[in-house]
């Protein structure tokens, strides 16, 4: 065999393709060649240079001793009853983990309870010393008028209140600068 | 005639299911299946046959033992390999813990007739298995030996025992591109190897 044809060997076959014959003929060659050597462990080929069959048989006794082993040993665990009664129905494996499943989880009610708070803070509460609040007014203002608005507004400006004032014809102010 | 792959899967998950509910017979023909790949597999990492034996043999008894856990994510004989690669990486660090605390074989030895020269036996093999033990597929086994423990299986894996990159992956627990990527530097690392002891 020639660095042509061993080459050519290595690249076109696999090590399960080749007979004893050729695994040594491959490895007798890489012995000799250097290159062909280092061309072999580049490529994959490395079972060429062991010149050994794919697979080795294990021990004879092999089988005996480890069911013997075995038997020494307790019965695996029996799955439960409950396993025996899903298990056809529960999926091979799962998609995520449980630990995947936690975190999400975590992570939703935190995004839910802040959101709550925010709600309830930005719904209930206003400085009173700030410099642009907002008029805050019930659903009785969608039933005045805007004059009426603005009249008010200019006789409590005129007054320099800045207390929440009591109710006063239905319309509830709870502070305001201007 | 090759076997079909898709029922050697069918029959390796009926197997599976049967040694789960605790038959020890259908263990048995799993331990029959994949006895021999196992086997080749660990010799190949660890290069002491005796030794080989007892991690493969463990490694069926583990896979014995977990196989309630056993969930079907990967094949049976991917999960396998898995076990045996951890067993074996257990082995070469209790070796390397063992030669770390090595005595000195130049020692004397403390006699009630005083010291004595420290006698070992000569294990060396014979002229014909000296020259035997020289040949190159010696020298590259011994080589694929010192490959590091984190090289050493993939190299094995993908190009002495014909496993994919994703069957690899998955045994061992790491990405795909990891994979790749220790193939080539255990191929480098080996082919450095064999150069310094100048088979190449």
């Amino acid at each position: 065999m020639d660095c042509r044809q061993c080459r050519d060997v290595i690249r076109t076959t696999q090590s399960h393709e080749r007979d004893d014959a050729l695994c040594e003929a491959l490895s007798a060659h890489c012995r000799r060649c250097p290159q062909c050597a280092r061309f072999a462990i580049r490529t994959g080929g490395l079972q060429a240079l062991l010149g050994e069959p794919e697979q080795q048989a294990a021990p004879p006794e092999f089988t005996r001793g480890v069911m013997a082993a075995v038997s020494g040993l307790d019965k695996p665990a029996r799955t439960s009853w409950l396993d025996r009664l899903i298990g056809p129905l529960r999926a091979p494996a799962p998609l995520v983990s449980l630990r995947q499943v936690t975190a999400v989880a975590a992570l939703v009610l935190m995004v839910a309870t802040g959101s709550l708070l925010l709600q309830r803070t930005l719904g209930t509460r206003f400085p009173t010393d700030s410099p642009a609040t907002t008029i805050a007014a019930t659903t009785d203002v969608a039933d005045m008028d805007k004059a009426f608005l603005d009249e008010l507004v200019r006789r409590h400006q005129a007054a320099g209140v800045v207390q929440p004032l009591a109710e006063d014809e239905g319309m509830r102010l709870v502070s305001y600068n201007y | 005639m090759a076997k079909d792959p898709q029922s050697s899967a069918l029959q390796t998950s009926a197997l599976v299911e049967r040694a789960r509910e605790g038959d020890q017979r259908a263990f048995e023909a799993l331990v029959d299946l994949y006895k021999d790949k196992i086997y080749t597999y660990v010799s190949r990492m660890l290069h002491d046959p005796v030794e080989a034996q007892d991690i493969a043999q463990d490694t069926f008894l583990r896979a014995y033992q977990s196989l309630p856990r056993f969930r079907g994510a990967s094949s049976f004989q991917t999960w396998l390999y898995r076990i045996a690669s951890n067993l074996v990486i257990d082995s070469v660090r209790r070796r390397s813990r063992r030669q770390a605390g090595a005595v000195s074989l130049d020692a004397p030895v403390n006699t009630e007739d005083g010291e004595l020269a420290r006698q070992i036996p000569d294990e060396r093999r014979g002229p014909e298995q000296l020259a035997e033990s020289t040949a190159v597929q010696e020298q590259v086994k011994q080589a694929i030996a010192r490959l590091s423990p984190k090289l050493r299986p993939v190299l094995v894996m993908y190009d002495l025992q014909g496993m994919s990159y994703q069957e690899i992956a998955q045994a061992l627990g790491c990405p795909l591109g990891t994979v790749k990527s220790r193939l080539f530097n255990a191929r480098a690392q080996l082919e450095e190897l064999l150069e310094q002891s100048q088979v190449l």
